[in-house]
Formats: structure tokens, sequence, C-alpha cells
């Protein structure tokens, strides 16, 4: 544990500087013979453990789970409200987003205002779902915190300025070709009418009413479909106690969010989706497909496939299409799960320079086949695959944020807090054969939906020429365009 | 590889928040006395051929952190040959006498480790996230690249990366619709040959231009120890680390020396009235930008408050006008942006319109905050606000062996004083009111910048477009205009 100083405002420079101490006498020497060519052989390191987790409940039934970390005097609370955008009914598109901003415009007893200043006199802002503060905060940031989520005022203004300002975003997302390619993927992958497809429009925007909103918020934003995450300098008791004090008035009750839906379309044959930009100097690419649900048992292989396939520039991808080819500065590849037994998507996303768009589509799908079948993973790059994801779980669990943020995704994905052991354990004892079959199984060369944003008529004629799959032109909704 | 910030300019101004400890707070708000403040305990020493090491232990995780500072960025180019830092920096990554290229990103990748190399105006870092087992083969590879990497540098290889380097920087720039502000920003404010003068992805003919002698010679001037600092934080032990940095760096000879001189300070005669058509783009955007001061100037951190206070939240004077009370605008942002010389920054204002809102009507509203925080000083609680937030910004930003590093790397490379940010906290707690409304009128004068940035073609959407002005728009012949 870091020890700590209570500072007082005057003084803390030459605290500070007094614990600094220097070695400079002790002078050790370089060998200039020094035999460079040999890696250093490094000892071995302690199997690790995620933190643990300790699950506890609020009176009225609030789901609560405290990881204890006290190196440094810092907490991190974040809260999981269960559902988002699937939630919103047809029509009234962008009513979650809305009832999220809404919370923050004023409670029952504080102006927005008045909230901006408490956060202001902390010096920490806090959001109905996130903060991360030191100490001395917790308390009053969890009492500003409950007071958003409670018992929001809605006023109509607020509503009024909350929508003008989503429709402007909306609009202006059409200005940056990385979102109008994943605004186009959206509505080409899912199928009319899925949750995905469905995005906030002005109409649907302008649709909600003060109504809807406080409709939404008694019926999800409740004791019953909320988890609340603590990490950092606390104890699971006192963070109880914090908690029924900020929320322990909440009354019981609210909904469960429904699951998603299982079903989506996909595309019936791989389709190149063209979005016309002219000016675009790079072609912004998005290739994606739907993969299996969270709960597959070819969860652990096809993540691990990934890392071998695209997530990381020591991947085949990024090897092959910048650093053999230099076609792009970059490429990558994830997959987006989401909690059963809603479908995940496998994702790709490269910005490619404009003229070599047919090659590096070309190469692009030669290397998916290749995984496939021809050349499987090796045993080398599986070494490299398995290593990379489970030695480095610490590196990404650093921070109390970082650990925060795993917390909350497991609690998102309705996952069992032994999800690491599991991860470490499954993952660990791969072998290239079952990666082999994941990849056949489930990256399929026939069902991609590609999409493009770039300038038509300088990338059209050679990606006619190259014959990857048909092309259809389309707009921002991606409908096509005669 | 090799993400770059937009800017080292933007990094600070989230991470340079630079106060700690307050005093109690006034008007009633919580009772405050002080604040808990994490210790940042570190060993320094100077190799006999100059490398500056510095080493923080936390044993909190089983990670540590390797970071590399070169004392060298685009401002040390030349006309002509911008581009050249962040170039080399690529081609760092291509192999050395005993990595074979790319073997330092797979090697890295099968730790699970992170990696990545960072070009700013005034430093290039390099670093190396591992688990603790591997801080020796991180100091290696490190090293081998600082003591041989000419051995491997090549024409098919500089060939490679300059592409991949164009690419980066339409990602960054051509591509992005008003990617050019930042160009025409630094273009305008600092004059040519101003070492500030061009942003750091440098020209495409430039870039075409390098050439292999250019990158060894490059590599020869400010690759060597003597330009730079190892900063480690983590989980070692202190008489092992330092023994492996004297094993793998103590034999690297020393290089020249470098001279530096320190840049003008810049201000502009008349306000210089902008334009950029985008025929990318559907909506405007405004910005306005003053050329200021940078790293140790006694003003910088008053001029810093400011911005903050301007924008902090939706209380702040000119979001609280722009957003909320006249709703002429979605967003806007405030914040000076310091080089590491003291007579050069930049204060910027980016204001994100509504659609529909003149951009005219933002100018007058912009301008009317401005004129009020020159005319009285800010209110003791909107100063001590900012000071609160930066307080617990700074705490709340330290959790990473890798945050740990930029703070005690930069303070080295900048003020060889590891924790100089601890040492501005103190002028952060005695700036007064007073002191920023000084620096207001002093910095915020007629002589800036004001670019719209407009649809292709939709002129009359500028602010003020009665005014003459000049249109900068890249391959367009540069005109004037207004009536």
């Amino acid at each position: 544990m870091t020890p700590r100083l209570l500072l007082s405002s005057v003084g803390i420079a030459a605290t500070c500087a007094a614990l600094a101490s220097t070695a400079g006498a002790q002078v050790l020497a370089g060998d200039p013979m020094l035999d460079r060519s040999r890696r250093p052989s490094v000892p071995p390191l302690a199997p690790y453990k995620f933190p643990k987790v300790e699950s506890k409940t609020l009176t009225n039934g609030i789901n609560v789970s405290v990881v204890e970390n006290h190196d440094m005097p810092i907490v991190a609370v974040r809260v999981v409200i269960d559902g988002g955008n699937r939630l919103d009914p047809v029509g009234k598109e962008g009513l979650s987003d809305l009832v999220m901003s809404m919370l923050r415009e004023g409670t029952a007893t504080m102006t927005a205002d008045q909230l901006a200043e408490a956060f202001a006199d902390l010096g920490n802002s806090v959001t109905p779902t996130s903060f991360t503060t030191i100490v001395r905060n917790v308390d009053r940031s969890l009492e500003l915190m409950a007071g958003m989520l409670m018992h929001p005022a809605y006023p109509q203004a607020a509503l009024d300025r909350q929508r003008a300002t989503l429709v402007a975003n909306i609009t202006r997302a059409k200005d940056q070709p990385a979102s109008v390619a994943n605004r186009i993927m959206s509505k080409v992958l899912y199928g009319s009418g899925h949750q995905y497809e469905r995005t906030a429009t002005e109409a649907s925007l302008a649709g909600i009413t003060r109504d809807d909103v406080s409709a939404f918020h008694s019926k999800y934003i409740r004791p019953e479909n909320i988890r609340v995450i603590v990490v950092g300098d606390v104890t699971p008791a006192s963070a109880v106690a914090k908690l029924e004090k900020s929320f322990g008035k909440w009354e019981k009750g609210g909904s469960k969010a429904p699951s998603g839906t299982a079903a989506a379309a996909g595309v019936a044959a791989t389709t190149i989706y063209l979005y016309d930009r002219p000016g675009s100097t790079q072609s912004s690419v998005v290739m994606a497909q739907l993969g299996p649900s969270r709960s597959s048992p070819d969860f652990w292989a096809l993540e691990t496939l990934n890392t071998v396939y695209g997530e990381l520039s020591a991947s085949r991808l990024f090897q092959s299409m910048r650093e053999t080819h230099a076609y792009t500065y970059g490429v990558r590849t994830f997959i987006t799960w989401r909690r059963a037994p809603e479908a995940s998507t496998f994702v790709g996303t490269s910005e490619i320079a404009s003229a070599k768009t047919d090659s590096a589509l070309t190469l692009w799908l030669r290397e998916m086949r290749d995984i496939r079948g021809p050349r499987p993973p090796s045993d080398s790059e599986m070494v490299f695959a398995r290593t990379n994801r489970v030695a480095g779980l610490p590196m990404r669990l650093e921070s109390v944020d970082g650990v925060a943020a795993r917390v909350a995704a497991m609690a998102q994905d309705n996952l069992s807090f032994d999800f690491y052991e599991q991860y470490i354990a499954r993952i660990s004892r791969l072998g290239a054969g079952e990666v082999a079959a994941a990849a056949k199984k489930y990256l399929d060369p026939e069902h991609l939906a590609i999409v493009i944003v770039g300038d038509r008529k300088a990338i059209e004629p050679s990606l006619k020429a190259a014959n990857i799959a048909p092309i259809v032109v389309v707009d921002e909704n991606g409908k096509a365009i005669p | 590889m090799v993400r770059i910030p937009v800017s080292r300019s933007l990094r600070r101004a989230t991470a340079a928040a630079l106060a700690i400890a307050l005093p109690a707070l006034p008007l009633g708000a919580q009772a405050a006395s002080a604040i808990d403040v994490p210790t940042i305990k570190y060993e320094r020493f100077v190799l006999p051929n100059g490398l500056v090491a510095i080493l923080n232990e936390n044993h909190a995780s089983p990670v540590v952190t390797v970071s590399i500072w070169y004392h060298v960025g685009s401002r040390n180019e030349v006309p002509g040959k911008t581009g050249l830092a962040h170039l080399f920096e690529h081609m760092m990554f291509e192999g050395s006498q005993n990595v074979a290229p790319g073997q330092h990103r797979t090697m890295i990748q099968s730790m699970g480790g992170a990696f990545n190399g960072n070009t700013y105006e005034d430093r290039t870092t390099y670093y190396d996230v591992v688990p603790s087992n591997e801080l020796e083969t991180a100091l290696w590879m490190e090293s081998d690249r600082m003591a041989t990497l000419l051995t491997r540098v090549d024409q098919a290889r500089l060939d490679a990366q300059r592409e991949i380097v164009k690419n980066e920087r339409r990602v960054r720039v051509d591509n992005v619709t008003f990617g050019a502000a930042n160009e025409i920003t630094l273009a305008q404010l600092y004059p040519p040959g101003h070492p500030y003068n061009w942003i750091l992805f440098g020209s495409m003919a430039d870039l075409s231009a390098a050439s292999l002698d250019d990158v060894k010679s490059f590599f020869r001037t400010y690759y060597t120890p003597n330009n730079a600092t190892v900063v480690i934080s983590g989980d070692f032990k202190p008489a092992e680390a330092r023994q492996m940095v004297h094993r793998y760096f103590g034999p690297i000879a020393r290089g020249p020396a470098i001279a530096r001189s320190t840049p003008p300070q810049i201000t502009l005669s008349a306000e210089k009235r902008l334009v950029l058509e985008d025929a990318r783009a559907r909506l405007p955007q405004l910005r306005f930008a003053w050329p200021t001061i940078g790293n140790g100037h006694a003003d910088l951190v008053a001029l810093q408050i400011l911005g903050t206070a301007l924008t902090l939240d939706r209380t702040a004077r000119l979001t609280k006008l722009l957003v909320y009370d006249r709703q002429l605008a979605t967003s806007v942002n405030a914040a000076n942006f310091d080089f590491e010389s003291p007579n050069n920054g930049i204060f910027q204002i980016a204001v994100t319109p509504r659609p529909n809102a003149s951009l005219t009507e933002i100018e007058r509203v912009v301008d009317s905050v401005i004129a009020s925080v020159k005319a009285s000083p800010l209110s003791v609680k909107e100063l001590q606000r900012v000071k609160s937030a930066d307080a617990v910004t700074t705490v709340t930003g330290l959790q990473t062996g890798f945050q740990r590093t930029e703070l005690l790397g930069q303070g080295e490379a900048f003020d060889k004083n590891p924790l100089s940010r601890f040492a501005v906290m103190t002028e952060f707690v005695k700036v007064t009111p007073a002191d920023v409304q000084r620096v207001a009128g002093r910095y915020l004068t007629e002589g800036r910048m004001v670019l719209s940035m407009v649809p292709a073609g939709k002129l009359d959407q500028i602010s003020k477009p009665d005014q003459p002005y000049t249109n900068v728009t890249p391959g367009r012949s540069t005109g004037a205009g207004g009536r």
C-alpha cells in the first residue's frame, strides 16, 4: 500500500520533493562486451487471479458487487442498467438515450445547475451511472448519483434541448465516414425491424414525450433492473453501508428488462454496400457477419481465433494488409458479444488508401479463406494468442477504473464472477484444432456485409473489375440508390 | 501501432490539470480541508553516457511499464523535412540488430503486453507495458534499438513505412471533415520557419522526399543516450532494475551535444479572418485561436485556469451562454495548449454549432464572454471550482504505471525535475482572480485567428461574411473574400 500524506494547501511541493531520493552516487559499469544477441531469460511469474468480487444485496433488493483495492485513495462506482437501445419502442427510437441524458437535468430537490455546482465543489463530475473519485468525495457523490437515478425532474425545456442536441449529433455524425459506415452496417446486417437495425431519427425523437421518458424510468430504472459496482479503497461492509444510506429509500420494484431476440437476418450473400463520399482520400471499410450467442461453447475458441486473425498488430491481417502491403494505417477485427440469446457480431474495420481498395479487399478475403482451411492457426500462433490473452489480464486490470469496467461488463452480460478463472483455464488448454474448427464454422466469406464509404468515382471501376462481390450503391440508411 | 494523439497539446488539455491541494472552500460549499495525495516516490540516476533513469516502485499489480523519452519532436524538423520525427518513430519498429522486423510487437503482445510510440511537437516517447517478470526483456529490446537501429534501416523498409505514415496522415487529417483545421491553425499563428509552424504529420511532399540519409542523421543526432530518459514504473526491485539499466544502456556511446534554442514569442498584429470549405461537410464549425505561451511561463497556470473556467461544466460562462441559455451550440471547449517552449502555446476556443445557428451570433457571444473576463475578475467560486477539478483529476489520473511514467518523464525531459508538475501545484493554489483577469487581457487580444468552417460553397454561413476574409481551403488558390 502506497503511503499517503494528508497535505495542507501550502508546502506540497516541498513535501513531494523530500520524498524523492537520488541514487546517483552508486556507479555500476555497463559491460562494453555485452552480448546483445541473447534474449534475457526471465523468471516465471506467479499465476494471476482476478481480484475477489464480493456480492451483496441491499434491503431494497439492489445487487451490489464490491472489489477492494487499497493501493490508492480512490473509489470507482458504476451502475449497470440493463437494457439500453433495445428497449426503445418501435417508432420511439432514441428513447433510452434521451432518458439517460434527462437524468442529469435536475432532480426533485436540485436543478441541473445546482447539480453542476455540487460536482464542481467536489472536483469530480458524477453521472447517473459513473464516477471515480477520492475517498473523501464518495459519500456526497453517491448522494448526488442517487438523486439523479431516483428522483429525476424532467423539465420540459431540458427535454426539448436534449432532443435538439441528439438530432444535431445525428446530423453531424454523417460528416464522419466511420460513423456513416457503422450506421449503414446496422441497417443492412440485422434485417428490417431488428432491435439493432432501428436507430434514432429526427422523426422518432420528435414523437417522444415527457410521459414516455417518465414511464421508461419508472419501469426500468428501478432496483429490480440495476446493479451497482464499487471498486477501490473501501471494504464491502462500508460500501454497503454507504449505499444503504444513499439508495436505501428507493422503493423496491420495476421490471427486469426483457432479453433481446436471438433472431437476426444477416445477409443472403456477400455484398458490397458502397456509399459515395466524393473527396474521400481513403475508403472506410466495415466488414461484418453474425456470430454465435454469448453462451456458445465455442466462445473461447472464437475469441482466440480473433487474436490470431485480426485483433492485434501482430495478428495476420495487420501483418499482411499494413506491414507487407502498406494498404492501410491499420486494420482490426473484434467480436461484439451481447447477453445471450442475442447473436454476436464479428466485425473488421480499416481505412484503406482509395487506390488500393480493391487490392486490399481481395487480400482481406484471401486471409479469411486461408485461415479457414489452407493455412489454419499454427502452433506458434496458438502459443502467441493464448499467452496474450491469459498473461495480459493483469495489464488490463491495473487501474481501479479498469477493474470496475470488467466487473460492470460481467454484470451486463449476466456472467458469474468466476468468469476469469474459467477464462484462464479454458483458453490455456485450447488446441489449434478447436480454433481451426471455429474458423471454418464461423468465418463465412459467403455471408459478409461489406460497407465502404469512399469516393465512388475513384474506387468503383477497380472494385467491379476485381469481382469481389456484387456492389450496391446505397444512401446513408443502407437503401439501394437506383 | 504507433498511434499518435492528434497533438501533445490535446493530451495535456486533459492530463495536465495541475493542481492538487486545496484551501477550504469558500461560500459555504462542502467543508474541505485537504486532499489525500498519493506520494510518487522515485529514484533518479544518470549513467556516464548521459542517460537519465527514473525508477518508481509500485507493487499493486504484477505489471511494469518502461518508457523511453527522446527529447525530440516535430519542433526539431526544418521546413522541407516536416514529418521526419514521426516517420522516424515508425522506423524504430522496423527491427534492430538483434530484434527482427516486427518482433517487437510480436514479443510484447505474446506477453499480453502493450506498446506504442508517440510523437509530439517536443518529444517522442516509446513505452512497453509488460508482466513484471519481463522487465529485462523490455529493456533489452529498447536498448537494442537505441544501440543498433541503423544496422537494419534500409530503403525498402523506409519506403514501406513512408506509405503507412501517409495513410496515417489520411486517417487523421486528409480524410477527416475539416481535418485541415489543425494544420491551418499552426500555419496561421506561427510564421514560416518557426518550429511550431507545421503539424507533426508533416506534408505529403516532405514525406515523399525524406531520404535514408535524413533518417540516419536524425538517429545519430537525437536518438542518443544523452538525449534520452528511461522511466520505469511498477512491480520491480530497484536494485535489480538499476543494474539492468546499466547493463543494457551503459555501453551505448554518448552522442553529440544538441544545441537548443528557445523560439521567439509570437503575436499577431491584427485579426486573421479565415474560411475553410469542405465538400464532405453538412454542418459548420467555428474556431478561435491566439498564439500564447507554454511550459514554465509565469503566466501559464493562470491561462490554463482561464480556459477551464470558461467551459468546465454547464455553469461555466461560455458553456452556459452558448449551449444552455442561447442554445446556439451543442458544445464548446476552451483550453490553452502549451508547447515545451515557454514562449509558445495556443489558446483555442472550439465551437460546435447547432444546425442553423448563426456563426456571426456565436462570435458575438464568445466576444462578450471574453470582454467580461477582461473587464472584471472571475468570482472566487469560479476559480475554486477549477482548482478542485484539477486536484481530483490529478489524483485519479495516477492509477497506472503508464500514467506515472508520463508524469515523471515529462517533468525530467522538459523541466529537469520529475515532479515538476507537483511544483506547479503550489503556483496553482496561489493564482488569484486578478491574475486570471490580467492574463485574459494580455493574451486574448485582437491578434487572433477566427476560422469559419463551412460546407463547400456555403460562404453565406461564415461568421461576419461582410468582413474581409481569406479562404484557406487546401487545393484552392488562396483567395480573399468579403465585401
